[in-house]
């Protein structure tokens, strides 16, 4: 299996990022620390953007029934639980020395725990079927209904730590930041997209080849296409 | 049959099954009340603690114990008399709606049964409880809609028992906070509008979304 | 422990998931191209 320019690009822009993330100068306030930020923040992104392309994928695949939407959506649902779970551990990891504990009932953390157990939900939705047409059916209508509750979560979380919010100097994303910080931050975002969207198709092209290597018969093609041509003197065009 | 009559009769048929097997009062009930139970056993029967955490814990019960109403047996019905409702021309959304609403009955009494549980166990202050009329009818109704899509998103799977919980109990969350903020305003004597608005804001996003899904899910229905 | 301490320990864990779940995906694909003979 050969790499692609697409996982070319992934690979020189994730070293480039790495790089950046190590040269660049530490931040003023919070020092040596802050180079987290270059991984968390990138996660924390791809886990919004992930599940927003499993929203529009399903949706696609309710309307056109067609089996590649349907990939689309699992794959980026498994790719963004992959980052989802990133995005959690980075943020712990950048809370422990910041807040001294490693959990807190940050609403941006809460929030991503529980997006993180929807999808982790929808995915095992999706290995409980064997038929790929099934499992499209049930996992798109899963994919909506979780997106829509999205937002309501979102508020429901804010405005319960709304109530409780402790003094906070040091929020993940400072937004007073200098340039040479915010080029390493940009870069790593742009690099871990690469990166996403290389997994994202491989991970889809995974999910085709498994479904033709259980299902040889069935195609995406739609009915008549099994009807051919009648054979005339042997040949059938 | 007009929709209103499909749902009627509908509703009927499931709470009649349901009263025959009696799962929701002789089984989930009673595992909810031993869970309520369970929590003073292992956090110390210090009184005002209980009387503090009680209606949170309660809400939590709500959820995780109310998911197990949803899938109840009686609401699962078996292949044959899906497809014998598909063929008489049952609307799929009449088929939603009624399933909703007679979880929603039995999410109501449920409710009602593991309150007067915890108020017994646990002694919270029930300031404004006249409240509890409009909160316990919005939990019940978004829960009941969420299993409800829920049940029909793994019916026919084996693992449905414990993959129904996990795709629920996380789109339940905010009904949780809601429902939770709300009874903690109620102590406090602070408002709790906005919470009672998030329940009925939920509750008409998950309606949409159920009329919504109701057909796509009968066309892969098990 | 000390705060480079802190970022190597983020940059193992971020880079080691990546790389484990990347050679997974490889790994299943090629199982399958092994028996189907697929491109």
């Amino acid at each position: 299996m050969s790499a692609r320019p697409l996982d070319l690009a992934a690979i020189g822009t994730l070293v480039t990022a790495f790089v950046a993330g190590l040269v660049v100068p530490p931040d003023a306030v919070q020092g040596d620390l802050q180079r987290i930020m270059y991984v968390h923040v990138p996660s924390a992104w791809l886990a919004y953007l992930s599940f927003t392309v499993t929203l529009v994928a399903s949706v696609a695949y309710l309307r056109v029934r067609s089996l590649r939407w349907d990939r689309l959506a699992g794959a980026s649902a498994e790719v963004g639980v992959v980052f989802t779970g990133l995005a959690l551990v980075t943020g712990m990891i950048w809370g422990k020395p910041v807040w001294g504990v490693w959990w807190t009932w940050d609403a941006r953390l809460v929030l991503t725990a529980v997006m993180f157990f929807v999808y982790l939900g929808y995915l095992a939705l999706r290995r409980s079927f064997e038929d790929p047409e099934v499992r499209a059916h049930r996992s798109a209508v899963l994919g909506v209904v979780a997106a829509l509750q999205i937002p309501i979560v979102h508020f429901s979380v804010t405005w319960w730590r709304g109530l409780h919010q402790p003094p906070t100097v040091l929020r993940p994303d400072n937004p007073q930041i200098d340039a040479p910080l915010l080029f390493a931050l940009l870069m790593a975002v742009t690099a871990f997209t690469v990166v996403f969207v290389a997994l994202v198709s491989r991970r889809a092209e995974l999910t085709a080849a498994e479904d033709a290597a259980r299902h040889p018969d069935d195609t995406d093609a739609t009915a008549g296409s099994a009807i051919t041509a009648p054979i005339v003197g042997g040949r059938t065009t | 049959m007009s929709l209103r009559r499909q749902i009627a009769t509908l509703i009927r048929f499931e709470l009649r099954d349901e009263l025959r097997g009696g799962e929701v009062a002789l089984v989930v009930l009673p595992f909810a009340v031993i869970a309520l139970l369970t929590i003073p056993m292992a956090v110390g029967i210090d009184t005002p603690l209980l009387e503090r955490i009680g209606p949170g814990i309660y809400w939590s019960i709500v959820m995780l114990f109310g998911v197990l109403v949803t899938q109840r047996h009686s609401s699962l019905a078996p292949a044959a008399a899906r497809d014998m409702l598909r063929l008489s021309g049952v609307d799929p959304a009449a088929r939603f709606a009624a399933t909703t609403l007679a979880t929603f009955i039995l999410l109501l009494g449920f409710e009602v049964g593991a309150g007067l549980a915890t108020v017994l166990l646990y002694n919270p202050s029930l300031s404004s409880w006249w409240w509890l009329a409009a909160l316990l009818p919005l939990t019940a109704a978004g829960l009941a809609m969420i299993g409800t899509i829920g049940g029909n998103l793994v019916s026919g799977l084996q693992t449905r028992t414990s993959l129904a919980p996990l795709i629920v109990v996380p789109i339940a969350v905010p009904l949780l906070l809601g429902a939770a903020q709300a009874t903690e305003g109620l102590r406090l004597g602070a408002g709790i509008l906005r919470w009672v608005l998030l329940l009925a804001v939920v509750d008409t996003v998950l309606a949409l979304a159920g009329v919504l899904t109701a057909r796509p899910l009968e066309e892969s229905a098990a | 422990m000390s705060d480079w301490g802190w970022v190597s320990l983020t940059y193992g864990v971020v880079y080691s998931t990546l790389a484990i779940y990347t050679i997974s995906l490889v790994r299943r694909r090629r199982r399958l191209g092994d028996g189907q003979g697929s491109p």
